[in-house]
């Protein structure tokens, strides 16, 4: 560059006066400091693109020294793919069509390695014909390329995260979910495959889902020497890879990966909450394939599975306590069943050979005729019991009434009140019977709709003191009828109306004894079974409940 | 037939066969029956069963459907395949637990059912009508085909 500027000067020298030769000796001096400092990278190239001078920076960037760098055409590094249009703008600028041109383009430095450069080129001397000279200058780009594409590649690593995302809550069948991740994961990341291990009892590792071929699922993996360290790692939580796995591994494991053509792996563990499950393992055909920056991906990936391992679980446990809950109900049922049918026989004989004995009653004193009346009826009282239990069973059993015929609302409820009419009398309650306004038809079981009803003012009967009052009220109300039967005994309290038809209520309340419970349970489970509901209203004075039938039933 | 006379006064008394293995419903059934006049005749299970009607020809079984060995039903379908005991009344013992007995018990050739426990005011008046109900058809078609129908 000196030795060019000394020869520019003694052509100046003879072309100018002294003055003009001075001061452009002093603007030469400057722009040669300038050169030297700057970070751009400067060079004048003739015009086979060959390069005449260089400065510092160039030659920092393109990592050649001054000797090395003259006489080197463009072509000599730049990066191939880049080539062809520079090719065509240098061509242009040589034909006299532009100027001077602009380009982002790579170059090879040296080393081979990559360096992005935004180029632009100037004619210097247009007129001076073969002997022009070009100037080129070059803005090193590399960091701001390599932030921008780590910035893409972040961007498009969320979005493949999010489609993972996505995948995981799909479904709650757990194989179905790890097989989807697998597969997409393999697609978005370019492995060779990826696999799925969850630790097992015995803390070594299954495979749960694989996208690599030849590989049987379920098979717990044999711990080789290299994968018992990959899983101690895995049990301390670190993600780790290895770029140069072996293609002689002496086990199962280096088997599989010989046949999958396995170079480099990375394995993340999978939590849920504080506790390892497993891991996720990318595999890749290619050695080097990983870095760092993978583990933290990776990582997050691992986090997305561990999320919707823990929902599977959840929704597993759920049902399986469901399925228990269901099992335990059939037990239950049918505990009672043949505990029922055992009590039969034993309570038939009692109940027959009592009434054998009272055939014959005058042969008997008195008082043991007494004594014979008070077992029949406790035999009797006892039956009863066990038919309603027998009837609940039954109930239970159903989904939903069997047979629906079409009912008038009012005159089951009229039927049942004319039986209780003479109790009602007997125990000077008042009546209150309010019925609709509009027809009430739906469709049911009268029979056992019209056993709810007198159920509920059995009760209402038998809880309303001496001269109080017993309350019915039909109404429609959104399609639905509601029965509504009140009486003015004691309230129930709040706290108990839960536990009122579950027959516990018994014990917490003097308002009711007698099998009430089981009454009010059958009550209730037919109204189920009608598609309504039975529940207790609160209300300050006395007990109401409130039968609901579906209008359209 | 001891106390015979009170049924007499009513109506007809009946042979009956009760086929049965528990020794107490056995008994109240044959207290209850004896006391309308019938005659009851005893069996614990099958073979018992097929000893007795080798020699007897009852107007009315009770068949308990749960007995050990072979059961009711099974005895019930051998009972109806033979020529010589295929028009005898069989009126089948369920429990109300059972269900779907009542139809078994139909299907395996019984002309009816009734429910256990035994009920001792209305079993003995019971039988009697029910092999009253069916003698007439008995006589008319000599059939069993014919009055299942009826019973069912």
């Amino acid at each position: 560059m000196r030795e060019h500027a000394e020869k520019r000067t003694g052509r100046s020298r003879r072309l100018s006066d002294q003055q003009t030769a001075e001061a452009l000796d002093q603007t030469e001096a400057r722009l040669e400091a300038v050169l030297a400092w700057t970070d751009t990278g400067v060079s004048t190239t003739d015009a086979d693109g060959r390069v005449v001078q260089s400065n510092p920076a160039l030659r920092a960037m393109l990592g050649y020294n001054e000797e090395e760098l003259q006489g080197m055409s463009f072509t000599d590094f730049t990066h191939p793919e880049d080539l062809g249009v520079e090719h065509a703008l240098f061509a242009e600028l040589m034909a006299g069509k532009r100027d001077q041109y602009h380009l982002e383009k790579r170059y090879i430095r040296k080393g081979g390695e990559i360096l992005w450069g935004r180029l632009t080129v100037a004619l210097v001397d247009a007129t001076a014909g073969e002997r022009r000279l070009m100037v080129a200058m070059v803005e090193d780009m590399t960091q701001q390329m390599r932030a921008d594409e780590i910035l893409r590649a972040e961007e498009q690593f969320q979005k493949v995260l999010m489609q993972l995302s996505i995948l995981a809550n799909a479904t709650l069948d757990m194989d179905v979910m790890l097989r989807q991740i697998c597969d997409a994961a393999t697609g978005a990341f370019g492995m060779s495959g990826v696999c799925i291990f969850l630790l097992d009892g015995s803390a070594g590792l299954t495979l749960a889902a694989s996208t690599l071929p030849n590989v049987a699922l379920g098979s717990a993996v044999p711990v080789a020497a290299d994968a018992l360290a990959t899983v101690r790692s895995i049990q301390q939580r670190r993600p780790l890879y290895n770029n140069q796995i072996p293609a002689d591994i002496p086990d199962e494991v280096g088997a599989l990966m010989a046949r999958a053509g396995v170079r480099s792996v990375l394995a993340a563990p999978i939590f849920i909450g504080d506790t390892v499950q497993g891991a996720l393992a990318l595999v890749s055909d290619e050695s080097n394939r990983f870095t760092d920056a993978d583990l933290s991906d990776a990582r997050q990936v691992a986090q997305v599975i561990g999320g919707a391992l823990r929902n599977a679980q959840l929704y597993r446990q759920e049902q399986t306590v469901a399925e228990r809950l269901r099992q335990m109900e059939q037990q239950r049922t049918g505990f009672l069943r043949i505990m029922a049918h055992e009590l039969r026989t034993p309570l038939g004989h009692i109940i027959g050979f009592t009434d054998l004995v009272s055939a014959e009653a005058s042969l008997l004193s008195e008082r043991s005729q007494r004594y014979l009346a008070h077992a029949q009826a406790a035999a009797a009282t006892l039956q009863a019991l066990m038919q309603r239990s027998f009837d609940l069973v039954a109930l239970y059993g159903e989904e939903h009434v069997a047979q629906r015929d079409q009912m008038l609302l009012t005159s089951v409820v009229e039927t049942a009140l004319e039986t209780y009419r003479e109790r009602i009398l007997g125990k000077r309650l008042e009546l209150r019977y309010v019925p609709p306004i509009h027809q009430v038809a739906t469709r049911g079981q009268p029979e056992q709709v019209r056993q709810v009803i007198e159920i509920l003012l059995d009760n209402a009967i038998k809880f309303a003191p001496a001269g109080g009052m017993v309350e019915i009220e039909v109404t429609r109300v959104d399609g639905e009828f509601a029965i509504a039967i009140w009486d003015s005994g004691p309230a129930v309290p709040a706290d108990m109306a839960d536990h009122i038809f579950v027959g516990q209520a018994e014990d917490a309340l003097t308002r009711h004894h007698g099998g009430a419970g089981l009454s009010l349970l059958m009550a209730r489970r037919i109204a189920e079974l009608h598609g309504g509901q039975l529940t207790l209203e609160p209300v300050e004075r006395g007990a109401r409940f409130v039968l609901t039938l579906p209008a359209d039933a | 037939v001891p106390g015979a006379k009170k049924h007499a006064e009513v109506g007809m008394a009946y042979a009956i066969l009760v086929v049965e293995d528990n020794p107490l419903n056995l008994e109240l059934a044959r207290a209850v029956l004896e006391r309308d006049g019938h005659e009851v005749l005893e069996a614990h299970d099958a073979t018992e069963c097929m000893l007795i009607l080798s020699q007897r020809r009852p107007d009315l079984i009770l068949m308990d459907i749960q007995l050990p060995g072979k059961d009711g039903l099974q005895l019930t379908r051998e009972l109806r395949d033979r020529e010589a005991t295929r028009h005898l009344l069989i009126v089948a013992m369920t429990s109300y637990a059972m269900v779907g007995d009542e139809r078994r018990a139909l299907e395996a050739g019984c002309d009816g059912y009734l429910t256990k426990p035994i009920q001792t005011r209305t079993l003995a008046g019971w039988a009697a009508a029910f092999v009253e109900g069916h003698r007439p058809t008995l006589i008319e078609t000599a059939g069993h085909t014919v009055h299942r129908e009826q019973a069912s």
